[in-house]
């Protein structure tokens, strides 16, 4: 018999023995002695990778707090802009209000032509009652015509250049309207002052003016058409000495605050300067 | 040269920004006067010369926004303006002080002006109640303007004669 070969039984045992442990691997038999072979090494691994992670940690959290700045700015300027945005529609929304208003009154009056302006700015005077607006004679508006808004009378076209026009405000001291009061049915003028003040004057001593009556343009004169609402009676003032009575009138336009305006264009004031007796010998 | 150039471009900026913004902001009946304050913080720079061309710029241009007589605006911003430059030459280490007291003599005299025109032409208007009303409300309007108007064109004459020291 042939002596087995020292080598090929070494090869067979080394076999067996790795046949042997996978088995006891497989069957489960090696987890506590691979667990406990294993501990050291997992140890370095976390201890390795902790101080990787903090050194990546180390070199791009620089580059993110970059990364966040320049998005947290870029966010920051995204809300100023939508901002800047909802300021801006807020203001064409009370605009686009006026407008409407302005819009429903012309519709409400068809026997006039109106001409929609803006109010772009004010007499640098404080003594006169003046705005100005961006419609001129290039839209056919000329000296004389009558400005209103929704809710009344704001003036008289003053001044006229190719594309704007200056109006002479109701509370202007120079101002004059020929009015009558709604309910007595009684005729006088309002007169501006440079208080803003709106003044009724030439109301006959026996006629009685309760307070909240309506003022309205008479037509008289041929500078305003009639009918137009101008303010209230705020308060009365009557002496006996006096020929007339007088009254402080609140008109029912804003003057300090308007922003848009209507020009009645189909309205020809009549100049009636020639008709009045001179006075001189 | 420089300075009446550059004087076109601000006067009428004065002009629009005193009709448009300034006009909005009153006190009682008084308002600021943008331009006449602007007038006087340019002329008490002592490196500034022609501020009289200034002074006639600014009365143009007020006048396009204005129904006030053009006169009234000539007479009283030349008025401010050459009161504005004795008051330099005789009291030229206090430029503050001068500001505001031209300012304060200023309102009055354009004011006061603004009244005696306006009734000479039939306007009628009560001189205590526009005193009152209207003029004292402006001082002090204008002397609040005065101080940061005074800052930013001395600034401003600093750029257009940077070589000169003031005198």
């Amino acid at each position: 018999m042939k002596p087995v070969n020292s080598r090929v039984l070494t090869i067979v045992a080394i076999v067996l023995v790795i046949g042997g442990i996978l088995f006891l691997a497989l069957a489960g038999y090696l987890r506590p002695a691979v667990g406990v072979a294993t501990e050291p090494f997992i140890a370095v691994q976390r201890w390795i990778t902790t101080r990787i992670i903090a050194l990546n940690d180390f070199i791009n959290f620089p580059r993110d707090v970059t990364n966040l700045s320049q998005q947290n700015a870029e966010l920051q300027q995204q809300v100023s802009q939508l901002e800047s945005q909802i300021v801006e529609l807020q203001q064409q929304l009370s605009q686009a209000e006026v407008l409407y208003a302005l819009l429903d009154f012309a519709r409400a009056r068809p026997e006039n032509q109106y001409i929609a302006s803006a109010v772009i700015g004010r007499d640098p005077s404080p003594f006169l009652h003046y705005i100005i607006i961006d419609h001129g004679s290039d839209d056919g508006l000329q000296h004389g015509m009558p400005v209103v808004t929704e809710q009344g009378l704001v003036g008289i076209v003053d001044a006229v250049t190719a594309r704007a026009a200056r109006v002479q405000l109701i509370n202007d001291p120079d101002s004059v309207v020929n009015v009558y009061l709604q309910s007595s049915q009684v005729l006088a003028q309002i007169s501006g002052s440079v208080t803003s003040e709106i003044n009724l004057l030439m109301v006959p001593q026996n006629a009685k003016v309760p307070i909240n009556e309506l003022v309205l343009t008479s037509g008289l004169g041929g500078g305003f058409p009639a009918n137009i609402v101008i303010g209230k009676v705020t308060s009365i003032h009557k002496l006996e000495t006096d020929l007339f009575q007088t009254a402080i009138v609140q008109p029912v336009v804003d003057l300090t605050n308007i922003s848009a305006v209507l020009v009645i264009t189909n309205f020809k004031p009549v100049d009636i300067t020639p008709l009045i007796p001179s006075t001189t010998p | 040269m420089s300075a009446i150039l550059i004087g076109i471009p601000i006067m009428l900026f004065a002009a629009i920004l005193q009709s448009s913004l300034v006009s909005n902001f009153t006190l009682l009946s008084g308002m600021a006067d943008l331009v006449l304050v602007v007038i006087i913080a340019w002329t008490i720079d002592g490196r500034v010369k022609y501020a009289w061309v200034w002074a006639a710029l600014g009365a143009v241009f007020v006048s396009l926004f204005s129904a006030l007589p053009f006169l009234v605006y000539v007479i009283s911003y030349g008025l401010v303006a050459w009161i504005a430059f004795i008051f330099h030459r005789r009291i030229w280490q206090a430029p503050l002080l001068i500001m505001l007291g031209v300012t304060l003599l200023g309102t009055v005299i354009e004011q006061v002006l603004s009244m005696l025109i306006l009734q000479l032409n039939g306007t009628p208007l009560s001189f205590l109640t526009g005193f009152t009303k209207v003029t004292l409300p402006s001082v002090l309007l204008n002397l609040l303007l005065a101080l940061p108007i005074y800052a930013i064109f001395r600034y401003l004459a600093g750029k257009v004669y940077p070589g000169n020291q003031e005198e």
